[in-house]
C-alpha cells in the first residue's frame, strides 16, 4: 500500500490518532513527502487528488431506489421527477 | 449457479467506516466497480483490490442521470452473467437512495444469481454523530431536496427535517451537476411558508478524508440563497415549533386505561 493512503487508512481507524495534535505529529513523522505533509496539514484535499494524479471531481449523486410503478413510468419517461440524492 | 453480486457499503470516511464483511468481499472480489465521492477514496480501494473500475465513467453534464444508472448497472451484471464474483463498493450505505445497487442486487436475484447487500456507515448516521441529534428526540423527517420542492411533501417543524442534495436542489434536468441562488430562493420561499426567515438552519457536511474538517455552519434560513453550497451538503431544519398533544387520541387512551383497571377490578381473586 502506498504510503500516503496507508497513513490516510490509519488515520481513519485508529483511536490514538483523532485529536488534531496527534495528526498533526503523525503526518509530521511519516514518510510521505514534503510537499504531500504540506497539503494534509493544510487540508489541500483536492490538491491531494491532483499530487496522486486523480479525480478531485467526483460526481456522486444517487438517485432514491424507486417502486415498480415509478420504475415502470421512468422506463417511458426519461425526465421523470423522481430523482436523486446524494451523500447517503 | 456461477458469478454473484455483493454492494457493499465502505461508509463515508476513508479507512473509519468500512466494516470486516464489506473489506473481506472486496479482497476476495473478481472485480470491483466502484461509486465513492473522491477521487483518493477511489485509489484506497485500489489498494485492497488489483482490478477497481470506476462508475464515474458513466457520468457525464448534460446527460440524463437515468442513463448513467442504468449504464452502471448494466456494467455490474455483464460481470456477473460471465460467472464472475463482482462487488460494487458505494461510498456511506449502498442501499439508502441509491437506485443503482437496488436495481442491480434485483436484477441479480431475479436471474437467480447469489446477491448480497452489506450496510455502511451513512452520512445520516455520521450527522448524527457530528451534530448531536438524536432523531428519536422529536422525530426527523428526511427527503431529496428536489423531491421535496416538486411534490406537496406533508411534513412537521415540530421534528428535524433533513434535505440531501441541495446542491442541485430544484433540478428537472436530471442532467446538471449544480444548481444555484435563484433555485434555492424557490426552496426557501416553500420552507418560508412554515419556518420564519430568521430560523437557525445548519449546513452540515460529513468528513470524507480523515484530514477534512466537518462543516456544521449555523445560518439563518433567509440566508441559505447566498451560502456556499456543494454536491455533499445537507440542509438540516431543527425545530422551529414544540410537540402538540393529540387530545383525540391521549383522550382514547384513558379511556382504555380506565376500562382496563375496571376489568382489572371486576376479575375474581383466586
Amino acid at each position: 500500500m502506498s504510503n500516503i493512503i496507508q497513513l490516510l487508512e490509519r488515520m481513519g481507524q485508529d483511536a490514538a490518532l483523532q485529536t488534531e495534535a496527534d495528526k498533526l505529529q503523525t503526518i509530521e513523522e511519516s514518510q510521505i513527502s514534503a510537499e504531500q505533509k504540506e497539503l494534509l496539514i493544510n487540508r489541500k484535499g483536492d490538491e491531494l487528488a491532483e499530487s496522486l494524479k486523480t479525480s478531485k471531481d467526483i460526481i456522486c449523486f444517487l438517485i432514491p431506489a424507486k417502486d415498480e410503478e415509478e420504475e415502470n413510468e421512468s422506463e417511458t419517461n426519461e425526465e421523470s421527477d423522481n430523482k436523486s440524492v446524494v451523500n447517503q | 449457479m456461477a458469478g454473484s453480486l455483493a454492494c457493499v457499503g465502505i461508509g463515508m470516511t476513508l479507512g473509519a467506516h468500512i466494516c470486516p464483511l464489506a473489506r473481506s468481499y472486496i479482497e476476495q472480489a473478481d472485480v470491483v466497480f466502484s461509486g465513492v465521492s473522491n477521487g483518493i477514496v477511489e485509489l484506497w480501494l485500489k489498494e485492497m483490490h488489483g482490478d477497481v473500475r470506476s462508475l464515474q465513467v458513466y457520468y457525464d453534464e448534460g446527460k440524463s442521470r437515468h442513463i448513467t444508472y442504468r449504464e452502471m448497472v448494466d456494467a455490474m451484471l455483464t460481470e456477473v452473467r460471465q460467472g464472475k464474483k463482482v462487488v460494487g463498493a458505494f461510498y456511506g450505505h449502498p442501499g439508502v437512495f441509491a437506485q443503482a445497487p437496488h436495481r442491480s442486487l434485483e436484477l441479480a436475484r431475479e436471474e437467480g444469481f447469489e446477491a448480497v447487500m452489506v450496510p455502511g456507515i451513512s452520512a445520516e448516521d455520521c450527522l448524527i454523530a457530528d451534530l448531536g441529534i438524536d432523531p428519536g428526540q422529536f422525530g426527523c423527517q428526511q427527503f431529496e431536496a428536489s423531491q421535496f420542492m416538486f411534490y406537496q411533501r406533508r411534513f412537521d417543524p415540530s421534528c428535524y427535517l433533513i434535505l440531501w442534495q441541495i446542491g442541485l436542489a430544484g433540478d428537472k434536468s436530471m442532467a446538471r451537476f449544480a444548481t444555484g441562488k435563484a433555485h434555492r430562493q424557490v426552496l426557501i420561499e416553500l420552507l418560508a411558508e412554515t419556518y420564519p426567515l430568521d430560523h437557525q438552519v445548519i449546513l452540515y457536511e460529513a468528513a470524507v478524508l480523515p484530514i477534512d474538517k466537518v462543516r456544521k455552519q449555523t445560518l439563518p434560513l433567509r440566508d441559505l440563497a447566498d451560502a456556499e453550497i456543494f454536491m455533499h451538503t445537507t440542509l438540516v431544519i431543527p425545530p422551529s415549533e414544540k410537540m402538540r398533544p393529540n387530545p383525540t387520541i391521549l383522550d382514547k387512551l384513558a379511556r382504555l386505561e380506565t376500562a382496563h383497571q375496571v376489568d382489572n377490578t371486576l376479575m375474581p381473586e383466586n
